[in-house]
């Protein structure tokens, strides 16, 4: 019965050859809708709610002031901050995110030293935020991160900008994963970029 | 023959759609994962950031609805967040059974980097201290009584008035914080700061769970990393201590 099905329904080479393709790349668009789909479900960027309130449709404005112990250029955590920000500037995302340094500026970047805090950084904000990030600091911790590279202080300051631009944890290994290796991901990932696409459209 | 061939077929189509979805996938992955290698050298950038751009600036964008002259503070912190009660244990000097016995005042907690032994010039680090009392003991040389130090909040000096400065007990942690809390049991996994004046600190998160109707809930800030944790049983936990101290 079946042989018979397939004899009415048989086709030549070309025409083989050619399902043979459809088919294969059917089944590969198919598969990796799955795949993507699937580790969206389970992993991607996590919006607070809040982000930074100096923005309009084009542009996030981010006005800082350096710490006290920040205010030497070169030295190795103002080069974190400010490559952390350069990252974040040259990332693809929707909107330009630009950072300004302004002496006068309430929103602190300070460095400290806290043995009581196992934390490298630290983003703190006023509480009642929704959307925006009226009041905020951030501030890295020396006695955590005593010992540590360049891109590993970098991954750090660039992860505490992106809870300021809306974002919070994440377990796929991005900038906003706690337990990324931050000697090995120290630049906003295409998930990072996406969090903050949706974070600003508001 | 017809029938065999066209299994053969379909066969060869799906392995080929199969090798050719994961090859994809696989590359995709080596592509976004080379893309953080292209990062910009940390030489190029000058410092401070030029901004060659001008745009129009946003309007009526500021504060939120009753956000305004609101000092209530919250958190986030990168890290430290341990996955496993193995991990816990490796990272903490002292592992005991205990519950507060009080609230010993405030300490802060923030010091200049380039000279620890001083108060950092611009921030208060609210460094609440608590009284622990001992029942059991896991791991680690321990007093009866220990003092834990816990980090609710970091203030711009500042914004502290002098009386909060004179008396600073009376600085409100910071609005996220889950503070330790009285008349509760709990098992502390802690890290020696100060031997002297016994005081400990969290080695990393979460470093204390409450002990309440047979279960052991890990308490603390940024709950949300410590699924790995939650629902444990009261009785399996304390086991499992129990062994490191045998
Ligand atoms: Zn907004
Ligand atoms: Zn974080």
């Amino acid at each position: 019965m079946r042989s018979i099905v397939l004899e009415k329904y048989y086709i030549n080479a070309p025409l083989r050859v050619a399902l043979l393709t459809l088919a294969t790349i059917g089944s590969l668009i198919l598969l990796n809708v799955l795949l993507a789909n699937g580790s969206n479900v389970a992993e991607a960027y996590v919006l607070k709610g809040c982000h930074e309130a100096d923005h309009d449709a084009n542009y996030v404005d981010v006005h800082f002031a350096w710490g006290t112990n920040l205010q030497t250029p070169g030295s190795a955590w103002r080069t974190a901050w400010s490559t952390g920000m350069q990252d974040w500037e040259d990332a693809n995302t929707d909107h330009v995110i630009l950072f300004w340094p302004d002496s006068t500026s309430a929103h602190k970047i300070n460095s400290i030293w806290d043995q009581y805090n196992p934390s490298p950084g630290t983003f703190s904000h006023n509480y009642f935020c929704q959307p925006h990030y009226s009041s905020w600091s951030l501030k890295n911790n020396t006695w955590a991160t005593t010992g540590w590279s360049a891109n590993e202080r970098r991954s750090t300051a660039g992860h505490e900008i992106g809870h300021l631009l809306g974002l919070l944890h994440t377990t796929n290994n991005s900038l906003m994963d706690v337990d990324r290796d931050r000697s090995v991901v120290y630049v906003p990932k295409t998930d990072d970029i996406n969090g903050v696409n949706a974070s600003f459209d508001d | 023959m017809m029938i065999h061939f066209s299994k053969t077929y379909v066969a060869a189509a799906l392995i080929l759609a199969v090798v050719a979805a994961v090859s994809v996938t696989v590359i995709s992955v080596a592509g976004s994962s080379n893309t953080d290698e292209a990062a910009p050298a940390l030489a190029s950038h000058s410092d401070p950031h030029p901004h060659p751009h001008s745009h129009p600036h946003a309007v009526g964008s500021a504060d939120g609805p009753g956000v305004d002259g609101d000092t209530m503070v919250a958190l986030n912190f990168d890290g430290t967040f341990a996955r496993s009660i193995g991990e816990l244990t490796d990272t903490a000097d002292v592992i005991v059974k205990g519950r507060v016995a009080r609230v010993a005042g405030v300490i802060n907690t923030a010091m200049n980097p380039d000279d620890p032994s001083q108060p950092h010039a611009e921030v208060f680090g609210l460094g609440r201290i608590y009284e622990i009392e001992v029942d059991e003991r896991f791991k680690g040389e321990v007093p009866g009584r220990l003092t834990l130090v816990q980090n609710e909040g970091y203030f711009d000096i500042g914004e502290l008035s002098e009386k909060q400065l004179e008396n600073p007990s009376s600085i409100e942690s910071v609005g996220n914080v889950d503070t330790v809390k009285p008349g509760v049991d709990y098992v502390f996994f802690l890290r020696s700061v100060d031997s002297e004046l016994a005081r400990y600190a969290a080695p990393s998160y979460p470093y204390r769970f409450a002990l309440v109707e047979g279960k052991a809930e890990p308490e603390g800030n940024l709950k949300e990393e410590w699924s790995a944790f939650a629902g444990a049983d009261a009785e399996s936990l304390l086991g499992q201590l129990r062994t490191l101290s045998n």
